[in-house]
């Protein structure tokens, strides 16, 4: 009997993904272009530039390519401010020399720009070897501007040289700007996006045909009936706490999104719930939420709009009230979920100087240790946007949920390839190879 | 009243939603939609600014109903209710006086205000005049010195806005400022009580933050450099026992890589969650299931 292995198909778009993203990256190491940078890119520069980092050229000429390779950032800013007066291609090739080599110029000799011309494209060979060199392209690529006269005369007098040729590549500077339709530098968030909607689709597609769909256990969430059933059971209310922000962030809308189902347990167990609110925009919603929560429940009655109170929009005096309710009232199950800063340690250990459980989730992460010192339960992160998932199960939400996760994953996998990539280019062993440009190209294109 | 409870506020997320997409993505070569991108946050603000009047309504609506019930504590209510029309009548009227500002009258009594306008001291009004920018200053002689001194003439005030200002500047600065500095030091104690319940070690996972905890609490202090000196003459492992260097080294990676990493999660779940928002599959907010 024979065993035919077949490649897993739930694994099939992850290949494909992975080996796209190779041939991408080998593609960018060939061309030495990075895409999302291109339009800011002049044709010239990519000709010169990055076509020289690669292995080949690296195992040419060892000693040039560094220097060639700390040109090109230079060309890419000063590309533009050449361009505008003459936008051939010798004028922008020339132009990031000039501008690099001001400061040796500066320092060394005035003899520099008597030095003999070359042609552009031998520039860069010249501007390592000999500290004199540089000045040739500024010299022969200067008759096409007027800042170009001002160089030719300056260099009869000995002083004056350094400044004259520095001050064109510094004037034309507000020329710069590029009028483009697509900010090409947001296009990795782009590609985010797209990728986890393309992902959400398909998740969401697969649960709503019935598919279940695998969400990990979350403790705080799983806990969170079981700390309204003990309020209920001691005779005590639930405080809820959807962070101290406005609804325009979206951690605040997390938290009031919760803040429903946890409405919906206080109304199924008729446990009073307290909701003090630093913003009085989130007051309403939160009325609006909990209202909806208790009619959903058929207790209406139950509802108390005067507990969903809004206090102060100050942080401290709010913490000062929340504090004077918590002592009070005495509530057995504390929620705090939303942005907190300073005020997160404060509640919550008026919180356990009460006897509460607590349940605390928020994405700062500089609040996250103190919530998991002082609380039961933390939802740390994500989590909190997950929360709403998790606790309705809903299809579409869940779609989301695992979409969001497998976006994860392959940034988990760019992480581990990228980290590898540049380790290994950093040893003795790569150098020379194809994995420092691909270790460059790889980084370039993340940024 | 379906349709404006929640069809209306899911097509204006929608709208608005995608032209602040586009307004991120867009670049210099579409202007009017570049500008959404700052001009949008400012109706933010505006439209914040309108809750206040809601928050106030509600406070006061809610205590008073209190009082009037005498329902428990509703002495606190009183206390409250007395605070907030306190400080706001003060507010106002020291905010709004320039607007019942009559001219100043040469000769006159006034007081002249700190620059702070925490205090004030009397003054007589000598002289008036207008600088090159068309500001009012005023040259006044304080009660029992002879040498005049020049201000601008909005900081003159009459006795009974001298009066209001120094009352509101005793609730605002005195009691309220405090009241703040208060609250915020307690932290110092609550962050004592929760290292202590925090640092019992019952896991493993506790050992490893107490540990983790205590050299960093420990490179954060000068006697962290006198340890290491001491450590120092332990044979072979001595000279790496450099607690400022190991304080170095837990918060530059493994503290940085784990906040890095909530971040992350935090990030994607942040545009995962705003697009369910902008799409409307997430609608529990508007009061009604998702």
């Amino acid at each position: 009997m024979s065993v035919v292995w077949r490649p897993p198909r739930k694994l099939l778009p992850f290949l494909v993904l992975f080996l796209c993203m190779v041939s991408a990256l080998v593609v960018v190491a060939q061309q030495g272009e990075i895409p999302a940078a291109a339009p800011v890119q002049s044709s010239a520069v990519d000709d010169t530039g990055m076509t020289e980092i690669t292995a080949d050229s690296v195992e040419e000429q060892p000693a040039v390519a560094p220097a060639v390779d700390e040109t090109q950032p230079v060309a890419q800013v000063a590309e533009p401010a050449a361009a505008e007066p003459a936008p051939a291609a010798p004028a922008v090739e020339t132009a990031p020399v000039t501008q690099e080599t001001q400061p040796a110029q500066a320092v060394a000799e005035p003899a520099a720009p008597a030095a003999p011309a070359e042609s552009p494209a031998a520039a860069p060979t010249a501007a390592v070897e000999t500290p004199a060199a540089p000045a040739a392209p500024v010299a022969q690529a200067e008759p096409a501007t007027e800042a170009a006269k001002t160089s030719e005369t300056a260099s009869a007098t000995e002083p004056s040289v350094a400044v004259a040729v520095a001050e064109p590549a510094a004037a034309p500077a507000p020329a710069v700007e590029e009028m483009y339709y697509f900010d090409m530098k947001r296009a990795n968030v782009l590609v985010i996006i797209i990728t986890l909607m393309a992902f959400v689709t398909y998740y969401t597609f697969h649960a709503q045909r019935g598919k279940e769909l695998f969400i990990r256990r979350i403790s705080g969430l799983s806990a969170l009936e079981d700390a309204v059933g003990r309020a209920t059971e001691m005779g005590r209310g639930v405080l809820y706490i959807p962070g101290i922000m406005d609804m325009d962030d979206i951690q605040t809308i997390a938290g009031v999104t919760i803040m429903g189902h946890v409405a919906k347990k206080t109304a199924e167990y008729d446990t009073p719930l307290y909701a003090p609110m630093t913003r009085s925009f989130v007051m309403s919603v939160a009325q609006e939420v909990v209202k909806q929560a208790y009619l959903e429940k058929g207790r209406p009655d139950a509802f108390r709009p005067d507990r969903i109170n809004y206090l102060t929009d100050d942080q401290f005096g709010y913490v000062a009230g929340v504090g004077g309710i918590m002592m009070r009232e005495k509530p057995a199950a504390c929620f705090y979920l939303g942005t907190f800063y300073a005020e997160s340690l404060i509640l919550a250990e008026t919180g356990n100087a009460v006897g509460a459980i607590q349940i605390a989730g928020t994405a700062e992460p500089s609040q996250i240790p103190f919530f998991v010192a002082a609380c039961d339960y933390t939802l740390i992160g994500e989590e909190l946007f997950a929360a709403s998932a998790y606790l309705s199960k809903n299809p579409r939400e869940v779609g989301s949920l695992k979409g969001q996760d497998m976006i994860k994953l392959i940034i988990i996998v760019f992480m581990i390839i990228g980290t590898l990539l540049v380790t290994i280019s950093k040893t003795e062993y790569a150098s020379g190879t194809v994995f420092v440009s691909l270790a460059e190209n790889f980084m370039r294109l993340l940024k | 009243m379906l349709f404006i409870k929640r069809t209306v506020p899911l097509i204006i997320t929608f709208v608005t939603g995608i032209i602040m997409i586009i307004a991120f993505f867009s670049g210099p070569a579409l202007p009017t939609i570049k500008s959404l991108e700052e001009v949008f946050p400012k109706w933010i603000q505006i439209i914040m600014s309108f809750t206040m009047v809601l928050g106030a309504f509600s406070l006061l609506r809610i205590n008073l109903h209190k009082i009037s019930r005498k329902a428990d504590g509703w002495g606190y209510s009183l206390v409250l209710i007395i605070g907030f029309v306190t400080m706001a009548t003060l507010g106002f009227l020291s905010g709004s006086w320039p607007m019942f500002e009559k001219e100043v009258i040469v000769g006159q009594k006034y007081y002249l205000l700190s620059e702070n306008s925490q205090s004030s001291k009397p003054v007589t009004v000598s002289k008036v005049e207008k600088d090159a920018e068309g500001n009012v200053l005023v040259e006044v002689t304080p009660e029992g010195l002879t040498t005049p001194e020049r201000a601008p003439s909005d900081r003159l005030k009459g006795g009974f806005m001298n009066m209001v200002n120094s009352l509101q500047q005793i609730l605002f600065v005195g009691v309220f400022k405090n009241g703040q500095a208060t609250m915020f030091s307690l932290l110092a104690f609550f962050v004592a009580s929760a290292s202590f319940r925090a640092f019992r070690v019952k896991s493993k996972e506790a050992g490893l933050l107490m540990g983790a905890a205590f050299i960093v609490m420990l490179g954060n202090v000068p006697i962290g450099n006198l340890v290491s000196k001491y450590l120092a003459y332990i044979p072979f492992i001595g000279q790496y026992l450099d607690i400022a260097l190991i304080k170095e080294w837990i918060m530059a990676y493994p503290s940085s890589a784990a906040q890095s990493a909530i971040l992350i999660g935090a990030m994607l779940g942040v545009i995962s969650a705003s697009m369910k928002i902008i799409f409307g599959v997430e609608r529990s907010h508007l009061g009604g299931e998702s």
